[in-house]
């Protein structure tokens, strides 16, 4: 697993996970689908994506596909920072 | 003429059977296709004992097999429940077990948190899988487990109802003060009389395409449904995620060539400033409604300003009554200088609303405060096995000396404007909207202040123009203890759905109380 994918994955099982029984998480888990991405928690998943791997996110590219899993996440974040 | 929920489906299957009754991305059921489906789901549920009168859980994200489930279970002559699918378990086991649901369909995507929900509902002994995928129940020996191949291979024949419209089409449970939940009892009737209302009056037709947003345990979700298949249209489902991106959910509206959207204020002001509708074609929306929550006028406007060819309608009603009032919204509204939000209006046709003040007495004159009480059959049946509370808010009708009839006490505060139209003020207790969904305050800390490491608590909601309500929560902790702001949401959690999940806490010395001894909730909003 990538530094990127780890960080990620830390985050969101840190501040975004409420329910211990899904940790460790996979990577595939589908984060939007279980709620674990909602309204609230985009704003400070998208923040914290910005800060960590200093990049901007426009507003075009919140769409459920980069936010799907971690593994979707990450893929994301390596094509901008690419 | 239908007097029950599943003979909106029958009578529209037999004027149009191959009009596309549901969507959901590439998919599509038609109108055949769906009660066929219903019959067959019914017809097991039968098999398994289900009779006229008993619960059945839904525990399944909303998709097309939601849209069978409910249709299903109604034709086997039960309520179904609707469990939110975000909700943690207790809260859903404590649901299940209060109605006594005995048979539960769920989805594959479900089954993992299943097991927990399971060990909390003691009383459930059969699921009923509505995926096409399926699971090993090898981990569920004590409970019967039906694939969705085996409820493929029931007769797909007309299942006969014996229902009257006075029995229960569904229960839904609201935020309870007192820290669980209460089940409101919706009979046929009781929603048949806002869905023939609302069909007549948005002049709903075998062309209209209309969003299903609102998941199937929230009330919007009924008029999306039935107010739909009553009129032959076209259910177009919306993935839950897209009420995050609301650019995804705009270019949905365009593609399907929506014609009228029922949602919450709060998600479509985020549609309004976030969804980028200036390069969307939404030509074919003719209406949009609104209810839940008070819609900011600013976000009207600007939504009106972008989409000036639609009506635009606000909504007005609790879970108790489904909605009672409606406001259309007229030119002079959207006015530049307008600061309040609309009225909420009139009563609906085959509905009564009228203002009672502190000394019981109506109010009739305009520019007085009072509560809003409403009447008619649009009034539900009260709260599932509570008496005590049914009874306080479900109350005789004192202005009907002459035979025995029931209002419902809303609890909001309204007055009546110069037009005759009802505006609402506020409530009279605790209880606020966020993103629409009902929160009792209390219900939050009684939760907490279950916490051992707790020692008092107060909660408040601070207004705020995108959500509704922002609810912060201050804390004494017990002598020792260390609390972290992550630590008590993930305890929250545990017992809250993820709505109800306080944004902040903060932890004090004390919590300021009044003279008489309760929390100075004031001073508390001061503190800010």
């Amino acid at each position: 697993m990538s530094e990127i994918e780890n960080s990620i994955k830390r985050y969101v099982e840190d501040e975004l996970i409420m329910n211990d029984q899904i940790t460790p998480l996979d990577m595939d888990y589908p984060l939007l689908e279980n709620g674990v991405i909602d309204s609230a928690s985009l704003v400070s998943l998208v923040t914290f994506l910005e800060v960590q791997f200093r990049i901007q996110i426009p507003g075009t590219d919140l769409v459920p596909e980069h936010f799907e899993s971690i593994h979707s996440i990450a893929d994301y974040v390596k094509s901008i920072t690419a | 003429m239908a007097f029950l929920l599943p003979q909106l489906l029958t009578e529209s299957v037999s004027r149009n059977p191959r009009h596309q009754a549901v969507r959901w991305s590439d998919q599509s059921l038609s109108y055949a296709q769906l009660e066929s489906l219903s019959n067959q789901l019914a017809r097991t549920l039968r098999d398994l004992g289900i009779r006229n009168g008993d619960r059945v859980g839904i525990y399944v994200n909303k998709s097309i097999a939601s849209i069978i489930a409910v249709f299903a279970i109604m034709k086997a002559g039960a309520a179904y429940v609707p469990l939110d699918p975000k909700a943690p378990p207790s809260r859903l086991g404590y649901i299940a077990t209060n109605c006594g649901i005995v048979v539960l369909l769920c989805s594959a995507a479900k089954f993992r948190p299943l097991a927990e929900l399971l060990s909390e509902a003691q009383g459930i002994r059969n699921v009923i899988l509505t995926d096409e995928e399926t699971i090993n129940g090898g981990e569920f020996p004590e409970i019967n487990i039906i694939q969705w191949h085996e409820v493929m291979a029931v007769s797909d024949s007309d299942v006969k109802v014996t229902l009257t419209d006075t029995d229960l089409a569904y229960i839904l449970y609201t935020s309870g003060s007192t820290g669980w939940p209460k089940g409101v009892m919706i009979s046929h009737r009781t929603i048949l009389t806002f869905i023939d209302w609302a069909v007549e009056e948005f002049g709903m037709g075998q062309a209209d395409r209309v969003t299903s947003h609102a998941p199937l345990h929230f009330d919007l979700s009924t008029f999306d449904i039935y107010a739909t298949v009553k009129a032959g249209g076209t259910i177009v489902l919306v993935p839950e995620a897209y009420s995050l991106f609301p650019t995804r959910l705009a270019a949905l509206l365009d593609e399907e060539a929506v014609t009228i959207i029922y949602m919450v204020p709060s998600l479509l002001a985020q549609l309004t400033s976030e969804g980028n509708l200036v390069e969307c074609n939404l030509s074919s929306l003719r209406q949009v409604i609104f209810a839940g929550e008070v819609f900011p006028i600013k976000y009207l406007r600007k939504l009106a300003a972008l989409i000036p060819h639609a009506n635009y309608t606000n909504l007005y009603g609790p879970t108790e009554t489904n909605v009672c009032t409606y406001y259309q919204v007229t030119d002079d509204d959207l006015d530049p200088c307008r600061i309040e939000p609309v009225p909420i209006g009139k009563a609906c046709g085959n509905m009564e609303v009228f203002i009672v003040n502190d000394d019981g007495k109506k109010v009739e004159e305009k520019g007085i405060k009072g509560e809003l009480w409403v009447r008619g059959n649009c009034v539900s049946k009260g709260y599932w096995a509570d008496p005590e509370r049914t009874a306080a808010s479900f109350v005789r009708n004192i202005f009907q000396p002459h035979y025995y009839d029931v209002a419902y006490r809303t609890g909001d505060i309204v007055f009546l404007d110069d037009n005759g139209d009802y505006t609402y003020c506020g409530r009279r207790d605790h209880m606020v909207k966020v993103r629409g969904h009902r929160i009792e305050l209390g219900e939050i800390e009684t939760v907490l202040s279950n916490n051992p490491d707790i020692s008092e608590v107060a909660v408040i909601a601070i207004a705020d123009e995108m959500s509704g309500s922002l609810i912060k929560v201050f804390i004494t902790p017990e002598d020792g203890a260390v609390l972290t702001e992550t630590g008590i949401k993930r305890y929250c959690s545990g017992f809250l759905p993820r709505y109800m999940i306080p944004d902040s806490i903060v932890a004090v010395e004390t919590i300021p109380k009044t003279s008489s001894g309760k929390v100075d909730r004031r001073r508390l909003c001061e503190l800010g």
